[in-house]
């Protein structure tokens, strides 16, 4: 077992939230950081965006080449850990490369409400944050200026931003048609925000097309993605990055503080790094699964698990996508550089006229290219796309002969469609514990899910899919052609598992990110989240990194005292 | 009449990219300067000069008229598959009579789990040897095969129209004009679009 040089700060992961917290906590002269990260570096080899004749070509062609992976397993990358989804309705998607899932998201960028952070006191479910939107308010808008943002300002469904944003995306033809609908009704809607550059930022050149390669990582480096924004900074400053390096357990010293871990690095070698504070940032699956697995006498039921929540309170956002006939107009995509739409109409609670506490949003647009249409797969945002090697279900391919050109017309031209995202309240049911009876190439235990839908959840998706027919028919739709669970799992976002709190019986770590029982673990992952909200998480889930990486900085003093 | 399908290289490990392997060959018989017969081009060796220089073995094959995996058959018949799948119909070409098969031959050089499941198909094609001398009867037969293999026939499905609507021709025909090297900031968005939505004022919770 090969002893490396103590660190002061040793993050276990390197994506959306390990990266800001890096680059953030190297800005101080002199500090030790080292990073383990389980995947590897994900260099785009090709400027997608120029392919020829089309941008969508080159990621189709990928997608077609590329293998689906086996059930057990599965990973969006090498070298990940398996999972057993046998008892959850959803498979994770997982990031297992510098960068982690940053890499793969669509930039999609939403902060969370006011309301999300109390939902306890407001709608009588779940539980408060111990921190209030007002507390992270500074860090959305600090992160918001340091990635770059496109967007309208002045989106009523929030309180006023203070960030500056870059020049919004137009819509394309299928948001155009739903905007339509939405405003016959008298419903919000908002051109979707991206963390995607429209100009220049640094060194980081726009995104000209929306070229759909934001499932690999963007060769641009328009798409805010931690490889591109935070690391290269980081890595400059003196952190220390080991890539393959997976993480059997962090190990504590007789004082119970935490004071390394053990990990396989790339060559299979069991390697301990010692380092005076710890911090996980490895998903909400992957922190779970390390602290679960980094059992001694101290801590029998695994690290800073005094409460039993470790694992617990898992959330995630079920979605559904809609799609609509507009036989009557064209939706066919003109160009690449437009936007979607999305609406928070019915994001706040109104349970005694709705019959279901919290809320859902939608996220709409329409096709950017042909080739998807032709396979079959209902209009979604990119945001939405389904990594290639996590393609277990398909679509039914479109009608072939006689029938094909028709089929193709309708499909490509008069189809769009909406993703809708659910929240799902924290429920007993739903958990991640270890799996010894799966184990990872090193002999680490894999995972296992547990995810059952609520009653709440029930009654909240019934009502989505009527008001949802309801907009689509007031926005021109002849029919709708399918309403169902999103493909290949039908959630996104890993929440809940290592919650913050001010209570140490029912929660893992304070409103900084620190474990209840070990004084110099953090966590900064989706892990801490309390509630899910039905936006996407990344902005969130970044700008409490940052609001935590603050926090430690200023504190370093006291925090890494030996 | 069986379809020739020649190897006279051994096949590659299955977790090896076949494009990878190939061009490993081809660098072996280029330092000894011989020409080198590919499998699935039985009739044609391409030189592996040519690969060399052009640093592309997909266009070198296109160019010397090899196929990568396809015999000459195989790819004469496929051609005739594709332009089924996807006939003719006014502006829109014929699968077939744009070059897919090339297409498909490439993925099917890079995709080992896709390879045998269409060549079966192709093989299933040529056993109905006096069915399919007719579109009609081609189209009949495609259909049973489809009904009695519903994942290979898909996968066949998804290889053509992926390359189908990936082409420069089709795409013309369905009006796509390619965006341009940089970003095109001509267009933004119509604020008056959202003019409603604010009059309305907040619709999220204070608290």
């Amino acid at each position: 077992m090969a002893e490396k040089d103590t660190a002061d700060i040793l993050i276990i992961g390197s994506g959306a939230s390990g990266g800001v917290f890096a680059w953030h906590l190297s800005k101080i002269p002199g500090i030790k950081i080292v990073c383990l990260e389980q995947g590897t570096w994900n260099f785009p080899v090709a400027d997608v965006a120029q392919s020829q004749p089309h941008p969508e070509a080159a990621t189709q062609r990928e997608r077609l080449t590329t293998p689906p992976e086996a059930k057990e397993g599965v990973r969006n990358w090498k070298n990940g850990y398996p999972y057993d989804f046998s008892d959850s309705y959803w498979r994770p998607i997982l990031g297992n490369a510098v960068g982690g899932a940053t890499l793969h998201y669509g930039a999609v960028w939403n902060r969370y409400h006011p309301s999300d952070f109390v939902g306890k006191s407001l709608d009588g479910v779940g539980e408060n944050w111990p921190i209030t939107y007002w507390d992270v308010e500074p860090y959305y808008d600090m992160l918001d200026n340091i990635v770059g943002v496109a967007g309208a300002l002045g989106n009523p469904a929030l309180p006023p931003i203070k960030a500056r944003r870059q020049k919004p995306y137009p819509l394309g033809p299928g948001a155009e048609i739903l905007a339509r609908g939405f405003k016959k009704l008298g419903w919000h809607y908002w051109p979707t925000t991206t963390a995607t550059l429209t100009e220049p930022l640094g060194n980081r050149k726009p995104c000209p097309t929306n070229c759909e390669a934001c499932d690999t990582g963007c060769p641009r480096e328009a798409k805010n993605s931690s490889d591109v924004v935070f690391w290269p900074e980081a890595l400059s400053r003196g952190v220390v990055l080991k890539t393959r390096a997976r993480v059997r357990e962090i190990t504590v010293n007789k004082r119970g503080l935490a004071d390394g871990a053990l990990y396989y690095d790339e060559n299979g070698r069991l390697t301990e790094q010692k380092a005076r504070l710890v911090v996980m940032a490895a998903n909400g699956l992957g922190t779970p699964r390390v602290l679960l697995n980094s059992k001694s006498k101290l801590f029998p039921n695994g690290l800073a698990n005094s409460s039993g929540q470790i694992g617990k309170n898992l959330m995630a956002h079920p979605m559904y996508d809609i799609t609509g006939l507009f036989e009557h107009e064209s939706a066919a995509p003109r160009r690449y550089s437009s936007t979607g739409l999305v609406s928070d109409q019915f994001y706040e609670s109104d349970p005694g006229r709705r019959g279901f506490a919290r809320g859902f949003w939608y996220l709409s647009t329409g096709y950017s290219g042909p080739v998807r249409a032709a396979l079959g797969e209902p209009p979604k945002p990119r945001a939405m796309v389904v990594p290639a090697a996590l393609r277990q279900e398909r679509d039914s391919p479109l009608p072939w002969g006689r029938l094909h050109h028709a089929a193709f017309q309708q499909q490509y031209a008069h189809t769009v469609g909406t993703s809708i995202l659910f929240e799902e309240i924290p429920q007993a049911s739903n958990y991640v514990e270890l799996d010894p009876s799966i184990k990872d190439d090193a002999g680490i235990p894999g995972i296992k899910l547990h995810f059952k839908r609520s009653e709440n959840l029930e009654n909240m998706i019934k009502f989505a899919v009527d008001r949802t027919t309801e907009m689509m028919m007031a926005a021109g739709a002849t029919k709708i052609l399918s309403a169902k669970p999103l493909a290949e799992g039908g959630a996104y976002h890993l929440m809940g598992t290592a919650r913050m709190g001010n209570d140490p019986s029912n929660s893992v770590v304070d409103k900084w990110g620190r474990a209840h029982d070990v004084k110099n673990l953090f966590v900064i992952d989706g892990s801490i989240f309390v509630s899910a909200g039905s936006a996407v998480v990344t902005s969130t889930l970044q700008s409490l990194a940052l609001r935590i990486a603050d926090y430690v900085k200023d504190n370093s003093k006291d925090l890494l005292k030996s | 009449m069986a379809i020739k399908h020649s190897q006279t290289t051994p096949a590659p490990a299955s977790d090896v990219s076949r494009r990878k392997f190939l061009q490993s060959v081809i660098a072996a018989s280029a330092a000894t300067g011989a020409a080198v017969a590919l499998p699935g081009a039985a009739a044609a060796s391409i030189p592996a000069a040519a690969v060399v220089a052009t640093g592309d073995l997909a266009a070198a094959a296109a160019a010397a008229g090899a196929f990568l995996v396809f015999s000459d058959d195989e790819a004469a018949l496929f051609s005739r598959v594709a332009n089924r799948l996807i006939p003719p119909q006014g502006l829109m070409p014929g699968a077939g009579d744009i070059g897919l098969t090339t297409f498909v031959d490439g993925v099917l050089a890079d995709a080992a789990h896709l390879r045998q499941p269409i060549l079966d198909i192709l093989q299933l094609v040529q056993a109905a040897d006096d069915e399919v001398s007719s579109g009609e009867g081609l189209d009949a037969v495609l259909a049973r095969i489809q009904q009695a293999h519903p994942a290979a026939f898909t996968s066949m499905l998804e290889a053509v129209y992926t390359g189908y609507y990936s082409h420069q021709d089709v795409l013309q025909a369905l009006g796509w004009e390619h965006p341009g090297q940089e970003a095109d900031t001509s267009e933004t968005l119509d604020a008056r679009l959202l003019e409603d939505v604010v009059a309305r004022g907040p619709i999220y919770r204070h608290v």
